[in-house]
């Protein structure tokens, strides 16, 4: 069943350019694509890779789906509410996990900041105290939840920033680079959770995007891949390297490499 | 959700704040310092030199304690919704919280909310201080009318307030605009001395702004124990500014909001 939908979504930002260029555009300042008529489905209880290069129009897309950005034209659904039209009941169904490292409060501790994000989110007594309790035991986290976060090492943010996410029990967990500033290790375990814990077990559905082919092959069910705004690709692993027999042997990467042009 | 949401902001200022005790102690050293300056500059002269002070008995540091009354609430009016936005934006946290259940104008609304409660306690300082180590009679005010006008007062200045946070939410900007605006509320609507003592052409824009209003019913009524029917015609005036300026604010605020989903620069720094 899909879960996630995305049909023909475009996108453009204004370009930042100083006040003398704004002035001879008259006002109108070119715009940069970011998508260009992208469409995929994500369907229920999957992990969803998008994978794309630095600029390749994977975090719009996240940010869409969390309704920070409004799509220029095509539409999105998560739990068949629109992104645009009912962005309360979206945000009611999905956990963000931003890649942004700054994201909490630094003079507060890790169970504050639970407490604070998850009231935002609707949360309140028992019911919250017990929901940070068992994501903190879960992620591993629970003996150094009433420390200062401004005393945490980039792995505990991230696990942290994944407990944030669980709170309010999401249908669809979102992640942005998760892994990005963790050592070959903690990538590890996190990835094994989000596969054996918060999927196999929990049933969530996952939404990752990365710019790291092994993740994207080791952790994805499915991927899009995107090259400059455009969706190149959708399918499986396996299904990605069949479009491109003469890359296969090479594995992932000559795969990538072909499919967004590059090769 | 707005009570739980006024509750989350309060609780997470409180814990940050007591992660450095110092900070209270600052805050209470400078209301006393601000009170004690105040109080001394009174003392300078002498009540035959205030002639505009004579309906208020002629003591400048009560028409002064007022004063510092009512900035605080204005100063909170003006910049927490501002604020509220702009901290989180630099702080890298308003994205995670845009993402929540709650919506944008509820989070800043409880932000803001929760900075007029804290104002109201700085405020219950000062009149003590006043009260108790500076000998302000308070005996006479009229508490229900003083409420009224601040209550009042809070509502005429806000719809600034927030279109100074549509300002941030645009453009990422708005600091600046607060400096100039409540630098220009000082000068002109009667915080720190009468209105009186202006030249003519200033006095006439003094009357244009609802502080000036909400100063004058305030202190009618802290010092001079005047009725809200006393003090209608300027509860009224406050009453037509916020009329006039809430929607006015809230939909710019709006329109801040989409423009910036638009631009996708919402959680921008």
């Amino acid at each position: 069943m899909a879960c996630v939908v995305a049909e023909g979504l475009t996108k453009s930002y204004p370009e930042t350019v100083s006040l003398t260029a704004w002035l001879r555009a008259r006002g109108r300042p070119q715009r940069r694509a970011a998508l260009r008529g992208v469409s995929f489905t994500v369907r229920e209880g999957e992990i969803f890779g998008i994978l794309g290069a630095n600029g390749a129009g994977k975090t719009t897309i996240l940010k869409i789906l969390s309704t920070l950005v409004v799509p220029d034209g095509g539409r999105m659904s998560v739990a068949g509410h629109d992104v645009a039209r009912e962005p309360a009941l979206v945000r009611g169904a999905i956990g963000l996990c931003p890649a942004e490292e700054r994201s909490f409060y630094t003079r507060l501790s890790g169970r504050e900041n639970l407490r604070f994000f998850g009231r935002l989110q609707g949360l309140g007594g028992a019911a919250l105290e017990s929901r940070i309790e068992s994501s903190a035991v879960r992620l591993g986290i629970a003996d150094r939840l009433d420390g200062l976060v401004q005393g945490y090492s980039t792995g505990m943010r991230q696990r942290l920033n994944l407990a944030r996410a669980l709170l309010p029990a999401p249908r669809v967990l979102v992640l942005d680079e998760p892994t990005k500033a963790l050592d070959p290790l903690s990538a590890l375990r996190l990835r094994r959770f989000v596969r054996e814990e918060l999927v196999a077990r929990d049933g969530h559905t996952v939404i990752i995007a990365t710019n790291q082919l092994d993740e994207a092959w080791s952790l994805c069910d499915r991927l899009l891949v995107l090259s400059a705004g455009c969706a190149v690709a959708e399918g499986t692993c396996r299904e990605l390297e069949a479009l491109t027999p003469e890359a296969k042997r090479a594995g992932a990467l000559e795969s990538f490499l072909h499919l967004v042009g590059e090769a | 959700m707005t009570a739980r949401l006024i509750y989350a902001f309060a609780r997470r200022d409180i814990m940050a704040r007591s992660t450095s005790p110092f900070s209270w102690v600052v805050q209470i050293a400078s209301l006393l310092f601000f009170a004690s300056m105040f109080f001394f500059i009174g003392r300078t002269f002498d009540q035959s030199a205030a002639p505009s002070l004579r309906g208020f008995h002629g003591h400048y540091f009560a028409y002064a304690l007022v004063g510092l009354v009512f900035a605080r609430f204005q100063t909170a009016a003006l910049q927490s919704f501002a604020t509220a936005v702009r901290t989180d934006q630099t702080a890298g946290t308003l994205e995670a919280m845009l993402v929540t259940r709650a919506s944008v104008p509820a989070i800043v609304f409880s932000a803001g909310a929760w900075s007029f409660a804290y104002a109201g306690i700085q405020v219950v300082l000062y009149l003590l201080l006043g009260a108790l180590v500076f000998g302000v009679d308070l005996h006479h005010a009229n508490v229900l009318a003083a409420a009224l006008a601040l209550l009042l007062a809070v509502a005429a200045t806000s719809p600034v307030g927030i279109l100074v946070a549509a300002c941030v939410v645009a453009f990422r900007q708005g600091n600046a605009l607060l400096s100039v605006i409540a630098a220009a509320t000082s000068l002109l609507s009667g915080v720190f001395y009468p209105v009186a003592v202006l030249p003519r052409v200033l006095q006439v824009c003094a009357v244009l702004l609802p502080p000036t209003h909400a100063l004058d019913a305030l202190r009618q009524a802290v010092l001079l124990g005047a009725s809200v029917r006393a003090i209608w015609p300027d509860l009224s005036i406050l009453l037509g500014f916020a009329a006039l300026g809430m929607p006015l604010a809230l939909g710019a605020f709006a329109l801040a909001v989409r423009q910036a989903k638009r631009v996708g620069s919402l959680s921008y720094v």
